[in-house]
């Protein structure tokens, strides 16, 4: 276990190396710098501008200086606003964010799984079509669909939720819905198909065959393998629930992480861009890691590759 | 048994839902109005508070609330009235301003405001390391613009004075009748000395000084939370000389880029007042509750500017055909939903007093005839070319409706191409595209903001039109004419040459839109958009209900 645990660590400081390299270079061939603006701004405001920025170095200079200060954990400060440092406000939207994400997750497992397992009970049935459907509808409507029609109906029409913000505990339902709908959805799907595998191999036959109860036969034997590939998209799933917040965070007025990822780009703030890209692919690499690690755990054959 | 999962869902499904109450509480809005607190919506998160180094919309609308220059602007008439200086003296040529500032201005540390406080901040804007980008402001004061060019390093030889500590004298190159609007621009406004210097240097960008915790402010209201991206919050300062006349408690600003969601929140009365409305949205509001909207004149004009260096638009000929087959009046009905006013002069009619000439209308007739003198008679052999604009609905929709117009009058074609935002600058900047929508809002009230796009080489110009008439009306003739009324005779002589030589059709003249609650009082509608909070109030309304058809 250790060995595996080790081994993909170190396979992920290239990925993230390169991860650094690419976007580094992409964004300063983006066209239009951070500092243009629909007014004309003089040759020696532009000048002075990328002084403040250090901008007026060459480019393997300023990418070694980035790497140095990234190795002492510093992300720089924005481009965009003035003052504020990425790291500080990058860990000021992260926990909303993550909390976001959090809801969202729970909201997709609690309601994916439940209706995988349904369906899967009796494949190919009302029981099998009608949840699938459902979350077929749920993977073809986009957030910013679904955001807005929950808002109308129970923020406006029933006026029992508050339609925007991230301050009281009701003001985080519908955000966290909007956003857990889509996932909930994939994990309807994955549950569905992993339990149909596991539904009809052997040891299921022979829990049955010694008279097991049917509870016992699903819920102990049947669940643990057939959710493995559910886990396994986990990980990644909440490192995308993260990054991929972005819609749900504009409709609701949201104030995470999401947004300035988003805003980041179309600011052409050169160190917000890095610095979230950066974190996120390492929140990626961390959570597939760990969905790895579990997923070792529930199927010993992962772990006795490595054991030799 | 295999039930006993729909029921687990519905039930957590009613428990979620009953769990989060009525919605029989008071509303925002309501208890704003209790406590004195205007919830505004505020349009894109403020970049920052720094006053010389900002350089937007609702940045102007926070600093104007913690800040105070030498003069301010009296809401209804947009004149100066007294700000830090409670008095001004202006010498018979026009070219030396001496302003007396009043005892009782004090920073919200209780420090007093003195004329060195001034005298500092103008060298810090003007400093060429700082990069403000409204450095320009102060431009008509007397060496600053070598000052922030760095041709000149003595900022004495500016033409700023502290004579005493109450007592401050400026000097200008020209005499600029207009000087006393732009002193109400933020980036002319003090900041704090000892604050700045305490978290870096005096022109640093990267600087913690306009924190909650750091900042020093001198206007009607002090800053009490910041959250980026979700709220800032600024309290009624005691201890502001004027504190007895400020009537708000304190001003919640949220940032609103998303107008659909923003009006969603002002239906939910959770702001007294939008940034902004959704189009598609006014005719609602007007048929059902038009006594929440206000459509007001802005000082913004929206235009088609004109590689002229490209064939065939370096045909005046052309670009006036191109210009008169455009009906605006039809494009603001059925695009714009009537919200705009149609535009035939690049300055927007009315901007204290000026009047722009219009010498041209709608004219299919006269425009095809004019193709045809430029030698494309019906069209024929006229050369394919496109509009480039930055990437959002609303342009792209007056783009394909133009493109109809000259298609349908002209019989010529044009081609759309969208850009992202800074792409779209880059192209416009390096004069690559034929046509390019365009927009420019005035940064104070006076033709001048609008008509010196225009020199020969202007950084904003960017048309590449020259003409050595205008150029020497913009800068020689009109900045040393003293009388209003001459002033605006050249500048009206300057517009002439340029619509007659038409770098830019003009196409419409902004309208500031806004919802605002019934409560809200000394808000009124000005050219500018500009509020001066101090005069703001809010008078609690009975009973308040959006009417069922917006809904």
């Amino acid at each position: 276990m250790w060995r595996f645990i080790a081994f993909r660590t170190l396979q992920s400081i290239p990925v993230i190396l390169t991860v650094i390299t690419v976007t580094f270079f992409l964004v300063r061939a983006a066209p239009g710098g951070p500092f243009d603006s629909e007014k004309a701004v003089s040759e020696q405001v532009q000048r002075a501008l990328e002084a403040q920025y250090q901008l007026d170095l060459p480019a393997y200079q300023q990418y070694f200086n980035y790497l140095t200060d990234l190795l002492q954990g510093n992300l720089g400060p924005s481009f965009y606003y003035p003052g504020q440092s990425v790291n500080e406000l990058i860990f000021q939207g992260l926990p909303i964010t993550a909390e976001l994400g959090l809801y969202a997750l729970l909201i997709a497992v609690l309601i994916g799984v439940t209706a995988g397992v349904i369906a899967a009970l009796k494949p190919n049935t009302l029981q099998d079509y009608i949840p699938m459907s459902l979350a077929m509808v749920g993977i073809c409507m986009p957030s910013f669909l679904l955001g807005p029609t929950l808002v109308l109906v129970f923020g406006i029409w029933l006026d029992w939720l508050p339609i925007s913000g991230w301050n009281s505990p009701e003001s985080k339902i519908l955000p966290s819905i909007t956003l857990g709908a889509m996932y909930a959805a994939y994990i309807a799907r994955l549950s569905r198909a992993g339990m149909l595998e596991v539904m009809s191999q052997d040891y299921l036959r022979t829990a049955r065959a010694k008279g097991l109860p049917e509870r016992v036969v699903i819920f102990k034997h049947a669940l643990r393998g057939g959710l493995i590939p559910v886990i396994a998209f986990l990980g990644p799933a909440f490192a995308g629930l993260l990054g991929g917040s972005f819609v749900v965070e504009t409709v609701f007025q949201v104030p995470g992480l999401g947004r300035f990822y988003v805003q980041a780009a179309f600011n052409r703030d050169y160190t917000m861009i890095l610095g979230t890209t950066v974190f996120l692919a390492s929140l990626i690499v961390l959570f597939n890691l760990l969905s790895d690690i579990l997923a070792a755990w529930l199927n010993p054959r992962l772990r006795y590759q490595f054991r030799k | 048994m295999n039930k006993t999962p729909f029921h687990l869902i519905t039930i957590s499904l009613v428990i979620l839902l009953s769990a989060c109450g009525g919605g029989d509480n008071l509303s925002q809005v309501d208890a704003g109005n209790q406590e004195g607190v205007l919830h505004l919506g505020n349009g894109t998160e403020p970049q920052g508070l720094d006053p010389h180094i900002v350089t937007g919309v609702p940045e102007h609308h926070i600093i104007n609330a913690l800040f105070e220059g030498l003069v301010s602007k009296d809401p209804n008439t947009l004149e100066p009235i007294p700000g830090v200086a409670e008095s001004w003296e202006i010498s018979e040529d026009g070219r030396i301003y001496t302003f007396h500032l009043r005892e009782d201005a004090v920073w919200s540390n209780g420090e007093s405001v003195t004329a060195g406080d001034f005298l500092w901040s103008w060298e810090r804007v003007l400093s060429p390391e700082l990069g403000g980008q409204y450095n320009y402001m102060l431009y008509p004061v007397l060496n600053a613009e070598a000052f922030a060019n760095g041709e000149i390093t003595d900022f004495s030889l500016v033409g700023a004075k502290a004579l005493d500590d109450r007592t401050f004298e400026v000097t200008l190159q020209n005499p600029t009748p207009y000087l006393l609007q732009l002193l109400d621009h933020y980036s002319t406004f003090p900041v704090h000395p000892e604050t700045v210097l305490a978290h870096g240097g005096m022109s640093d960008r990267i600087s913690r000084w306009t924190r909650v915790e750091n900042i020093v402010t001198n206007g009607p209201f002090t800053l009490a939370e910041w959250e980026i991206n979700s709220h800032i919050r600024v309290e009624k300062s005691d201890i502001y000389w004027d504190a007895g006349n400020v009537r708000l408690n304190a001003i919640m600003y949220y940032p609103t880029e998303n107008l659909v969601t923003e009006e969603r929140m002002f239906r939910d009365e959770q702001i007294h007042m939008s940034n902004d409305i959704p189009i598609d949205k006014v005719p609602v509001y007007l048929e059902n509750q038009p006594e929440l909207i206000d459509i007001a004149p802005y000082i913004g004009s929206y235009f088609y500017g004109i590689n002229i260096s490209r064939e065939p638009l370096d045909d005046v000929l052309v670009r006036k055909a191109l210009s008169l087959a455009i009906d605006r009046e039809l494009l603001i009905e059925t695009v714009l939903e009537g919200v705009m006013a149609p535009a035939y002069t690049l300055t927007p009619p009315g901007t204290k007093g000026y009047h722009p000439p219009i010498i041209f209308d709608y004219d299919p007739e006269e425009a095809r005839s004019l193709l045809a003198e430029a030698g494309y008679p019906d069209g024929e052999g006229f050369p394919s070319f496109e509009i480039l604009y930055n990437t959002q609905e609303n342009h792209r929709r007056i783009a394909v409706a133009i493109q109809q117009m000259w298609r349908q009058e002209l019989n010529i074609n044009v081609q759309l191409t969208n850009q992202e935002w800074r792409v779209y600058l880059d192209s416009q900047l390096n004069m690559n595209y034929d046509i390019v929508r365009r927009g420019w809002i005035g940064d104070y009230v006076d033709p001048n903001t609008f008509l010196d796009m225009f020199i020969t080489e202007g950084g904003n110009n960017k048309t590449g039109f020259s003409n050595t008439r205008y150029d020497e009306i913009i800068q020689r003739e009109a900045p040393r004419m003293l009388d209003q009324n001459e002033r605006y005779a050249l500048y009206s002589e300057a517009e002439r040459i340029l619509i007659e030589e038409m770098p830019i059709i003009p196409i419409y003249i902004y309208q500031s839109k806004h919802l605002k609650h019934p409560s809200v009082k000394g808000l009124p509608a000005n050219i500018m958009d500009y509020y001066n909070w101090k005069y703001v109030y809010l008078e609690p309304v009975e009973s308040f209900e959006i009417s069922d058809a917006i809904e």
